[in-house]
């Protein structure tokens, strides 16, 4: 019994904490391609 | 030291530490008399509760930089603080209450150290909904700022409640001395500096995203 709960809050450790960085990893995707339609824009208008 | 090498000390680091810390908690820690294997919670919800401690100082600090000096990069590093240090609060509520349930037979119980900690989610929680209620960049740092400050107030109360009221909740950091054996103690401090590497990583990382993101909010503005 008192293994579950230590499974469960190990188990809610670890998908916390790697759920927060994979967020992060993610926002960080989004900005890339952000910066490369900017990019390529830019580039457009400049032409 | 190269740039790539900066950037992967401190997710590098704290892999080898979580690896570590994690290893020491099954293998090398003993298992606690009265409360058995649930104990082992502990390890990792001390720390979780000291880094999120952390946060909202560096948050606090930067609460009041920033209005000193307008910059942004503090502002960034205000965000950045408070968003990691309303998740870390997150996972100390949850594996508080895992190690409740067990122990004192209730998930939850309003004890002086289990509410104040809970306040201190829903001041910290409030911020992030504050900063993204507000559109003015100026307004929503200026108003952050004051709520980290204030909010700030919290966490020496959180600290202090478990030994200025009756509480049921251990203390186990006294004046005079800690209150564990010696491989307890060997491992409670490896999972301390895993989740201190962690945070380091994780905030460095933040604080970049944020600083990353406002310089393209600029330049989308510029050209409109």
């Amino acid at each position: 019994m008192k293994d579950t709960f230590l499974i469960i809050a190990y188990m809610a450790i670890w998908i916390g904490l790697s759920g927060y960085v994979a967020t992060l990893a993610h926002q960080q995707r989004k900005l890339s391609l952000r910066i490369d339609i900017l990019h390529k824009r830019f580039k457009a208008e400049e032409d | 030291m190269s740039a790539l090498n900066r950037s992967t000390i401190f997710p590098g680091l704290s892999a080898l530490l979580i690896s570590a810390a994690i290893g020491m908690v099954f293998f090398y820690a003993p298992l606690e008399k009265t409360m058995g294997s649930v104990q082992k919670i502990f390890y990792f919800h001390l720390p979780l509760a000291l880094t999120a401690f952390l946060s909202f100082f560096v948050a606090f600090i930067s609460g009041i930089m920033y209005l000193r000096s307008r910059k942004r990069i503090w502002d960034a590093r205000l965000a950045s603080s408070v968003e990691i240090g309303v998740v870390l609060t997150t996972l100390v509520l949850i594996t508080g209450s895992l190690w409740g349930k067990p122990i004192w037979n209730t998930y939850w119980t309003w004890d002086p150290r289990l509410t104040t900690s809970l306040i201190l989610w829903f001041i910290f929680a409030s911020c992030l909904i504050l900063r993204s209620a507000v559109d003015d960049e100026g307004k929503r740092a200026t108003y952050s700022a004051v709520l980290a400050i204030v909010g700030f107030i919290d966490v020496p109360i959180v600290f202090l409640s478990a030994r200025l009221w009756r509480s049921i909740h251990p203390t186990v950091i006294r004046a005079d001395s800690i209150g564990l054996e010696f491989s307890m103690l060997m491992t409670l401090l490896v999972c301390m500096a895993a989740m201190l590497a962690f945070w380091v990583g994780l905030y460095k990382f933040r604080v970049s995203l944020q600083l990353q993101e406002a310089e393209v909010n600029d330049l989308i503005n510029q050209k409109r």
